[in-house]
């Protein structure tokens, strides 16, 4: 175990792991708190006059209105929204609250309501799979909601799955489990969880770059040399290294991942965690989850798809002799999910996202994406959800890599 | 212990970098001679296990070292022709690192590392980076690493190189007295260090060992093939080029020493000398003395 605690000291000390990590715990921070930024608010003052809120004092302000939590989203909840909702855009002429005026304008308010007005449209969406428009909603329609709901899974399914009933009985057990009624109050949104992914992916490119030079710098500089003809020189060593540059990164990973949520959840209030992801997604999002359970959902399986690339990572630095291509090559693999999941069509950036170590890392390919959205495999009449797919060739990559970058290490002949 | 090198054989593309070696390896230190390219290094690297022979296999008291693995490394010690380290490591953090890897107790890490930095002259940089060290320096801290562990089996690959003349005698020194029933091996191209310690020697030309033995054995072929003279010194350069020169000694006024190998006496008034590995060494590689 000396040796192990050795090793560990060793890479924390040079100057690109704590250097790296610093800038991480940095970012995590930074990007904890850069999603309030986009946040702003206006109000009417007693005097007439209109005041801009921006930021932090936005939030909170709006944390402070009754409106803002309105916890369980009730049928009647959203009649009542989407009535005001209606009324607000008929004074101004629009179609949806997006088009109404930038400056400030009547009944604001309902900005606190757009997620909840969303789901509303999205639940009445006509047969063809396109939305109503917020002033064709009925009341009727908005005290349906949650049947509405139900049925607009079925009608998904039957316009994205049509060749593959499997997929759309498979949606539907996994819909099954999801608790009604949602829940909803302002606060946490899709802006913090994109913010989530965006750091991930760049800790995980910060991680490869700390696990690239494990071996090959040894090769390169002659280390190895020494350490093979030492007594603990080849397995053991072999494995600490493995284990040190996991642990390091995994734990750097999961302080990342904790500061990064303190930051951003306690900015938005904690009471955001209890939104329902249906209410944030999509009312057919599959996953029985609110937002706090997401965000650990994300931070776990990241965490996985982070060590499958790692393990990769520590295969190639096994294998070549210097640390410029093994870094090389290995940003190379870091970047690629996300280079495939724009430049592929569909059905291959699905299956390249499920084999390429890390696949679930990235911006489209993320598994926030994944998680949020209604990708299916199919092998012959069974259907698997994507996500789930990614999360097991993961786990299967991890101990497969971790064992060729052992067996790379020890075998290693000139 | 008995090193055995049994018919080993070691190629790069088309080269043969080792040439079917053998050679039995007792107690005591060993020179290893050889020009630049002879194939030193390689067999250095095949006995320490981090190379794999094409043919042929080293025995340690007669089992294959690769069956022997971690047994053998043990009691191994090792210094590359280029020290490799971590260059954020100090020497104590390095040596630290070494013990460790070499399966040393806590105990026994520290009293060795005691030992090593006073026998070395490293005290005072103990606590000092490795890459800010000076060549020679490093050189010490790699060579107390091969010795960290009170190795049965001493490989040192070049281990005087960069060394001051002070320090190549406090290594050879202390050398000595590590060799006591241990087998060493020492590849250098600086002669007077393996002359001055080594028991038993082996040249190594093309990849092959063209001769072994102690230094009077060695310098056998050479006996009666040394001489030395006085020449004018406006004439050193013609001397130079027609015969091999060992050794040549300007002294005052306009006559110079010169000692040279030659069949038979080739300047007139010259007398036989005493020879020595390196006339042996220059004997066999004509080049080195160009």
């Amino acid at each position: 175990m000396r040796l192990f605690y050795l090793e560990i000291r060793r890479v924390l000390t040079t100057r690109l792991t704590w250097g790296l990590l610093a800038v991480s715990l940095l970012l995590s921070v930074g990007m904890g708190y850069l999603p309030v930024t986009f946040e702003s608010y206006s109000y009417q003052a007693e005097d007439g006059s209109w005041t801009e809120l921006k930021g932090l004092r936005a939030v909170r302000h709006m944390q402070s209105l009754p409106q803002a939590s309105p916890g369980e989203v009730t049928p009647q909840l959203l009649r009542e929204v989407l009535e005001n909702c209606q009324d607000v855009l008929r004074t101004y002429g629009k179609e949806n609250i997006w088009a109404l005026p930038r400056e400030p304008f009547y009944g604001e308010d309902i900005i606190l309501d757009s997620s909840l007005l969303s789901r509303v449209n999205e639940a009445a969406m006509r047969p063809d799979g396109t939305a109503s428009g917020l002033l064709h909603v009925t009341g009727e329609q908005a005290e349906q909601f949650y049947d509405l709901c139900r049925t607009r899974l079925a009608k998904l399914m039957a316009l994205e799955q049509s060749a593959h009933p499997a997929a759309g009985e498979l949606a539907q057990r996994m819909y099954e489990k999801v608790r009604f009624p949602f829940f909803y109050e302002y606060g946490l949104g899709s802006d913090s969880m994109d913010y989530q992914t965006l750091l991930i992916f760049m800790i995980a490119f910060f991680c490869v770059s700390i696990a690239a030079p494990v071996f090959s710098a040894d090769y390169q500089t002659g280390a190895d040399d020494i350490q093979r003809c030492a007594k603990y020189g080849r397995i053991r060593l072999g494995i600490y290294k493995i284990l040190s540059a996991l642990l390091i990164c995994g734990t750097a990973f999961l302080l990342c991942m904790g500061v990064f949520l303190l930051v951003t959840d306690s900015l938005f209030g904690w009471k955001g965690l209890k939104n329902s992801m249906q209410v944030i997604y999509s009312v057919s999002s599959l996953l029985p989850l609110n937002l706090g359970g997401l965000q650990l959902a994300v931070a776990a399986g990241s965490l996985l798809f982070l060590l499958s690339l790692l393990s990769f990572t520590l295969f190639l630095s096994s294998r070549l002799k210097n640390t410029v291509s093994s870094l090389a090559i290995s940003l190379v693999f870091c970047v690629l999910p996300v280079i495939l999941s724009v430049a592929l069509p569909e059905s291959a950036a699905d299956l390249a996202g499920c084999l390429l170590p890390g696949g679930g890392i990235g911006i489209q390919n993320s598994l926030l994406c994944e998680l949020t959205d209604f990708h299916f495999l199919h092998f012959g009449d069974v259907s698997f959800w994507k996500p789930w797919v990614m999360l097991a060739a993961a786990a299967a990559e991890v101990p497969v890599f971790l064992g060729l970058a052992l067996h790379g290490y020890c075998r290693r002949r000139l | 212990m008995e090193l055995q090198i049994s018919h080993v054989t070691k190629e790069f593309r088309d080269k043969k970098a080792v040439d079917d070696v053998s050679l039995t390896l007792t107690p005591g230190v060993w020179g290893l001679l050889g020009a630049n390219g002879s194939g030193k290094t390689t067999l250095m690297r095949i006995i320490a296990g981090i190379m794999e022979p094409a043919r042929g296999e080293v025995l340690c008291d007669g089992i294959p070292i690769r069956t022997l693995g971690e047994r053998y490394r043990d009691v191994f010690g090792y210094l590359p022709q280029e020290f490799g380290f971590y260059p954020e490591f100090t020497v104590k953090d390095y040596l630290e690192y070494m013990a460790a890897l070499k399966g040393l107790r806590r105990q026994e890490t520290r009293t060795r590392i005691d030992i090593l930095l006073e026998q070395l002259t490293l005290l005072e940089v103990k606590k000092k980076r490795i890459a800010r060290l000076s060549g020679g320096m490093k050189r010490r801290v790699g060579i107390a690493q091969a010795l960290l562990n009170d190795p049965q089996v001493l490989i040192l690959d070049e281990p005087t190189s960069g060394l001051d003349p002070g320090e190549r005698v406090r290594f050879r020194n202390l050398l000595s007295e590590f060799a006591r029933g241990r087998i060493v091996l020492i590849s250098t191209h600086i002669v007077p260090d393996v002359e001055y310690i080594a028991a038993r020697n082996a040249v190594m030309k093309d990849g092959r060992i063209v001769a072994q033995g102690t230094t009077q054995e060695l310098v056998k072929p050479v006996a009666g093939k040394v001489w030395s003279c006085s020449v004018p010194a406006q004439k050193l350069a013609e001397y130079e080029r027609s015969l091999r020169v060992v050794n040549l000694k300007c002294g005052e006024g306009d006559r110079a020493e010169i000692r040279y190998l030659a069949e038979a006496e080739a300047v007139a008034g010259s007398v036989p000398a005493e020879p020595r590995l390196e006339d042996l060494y220059l004997w066999l590689f004509p080049e080195a003395g160009r």
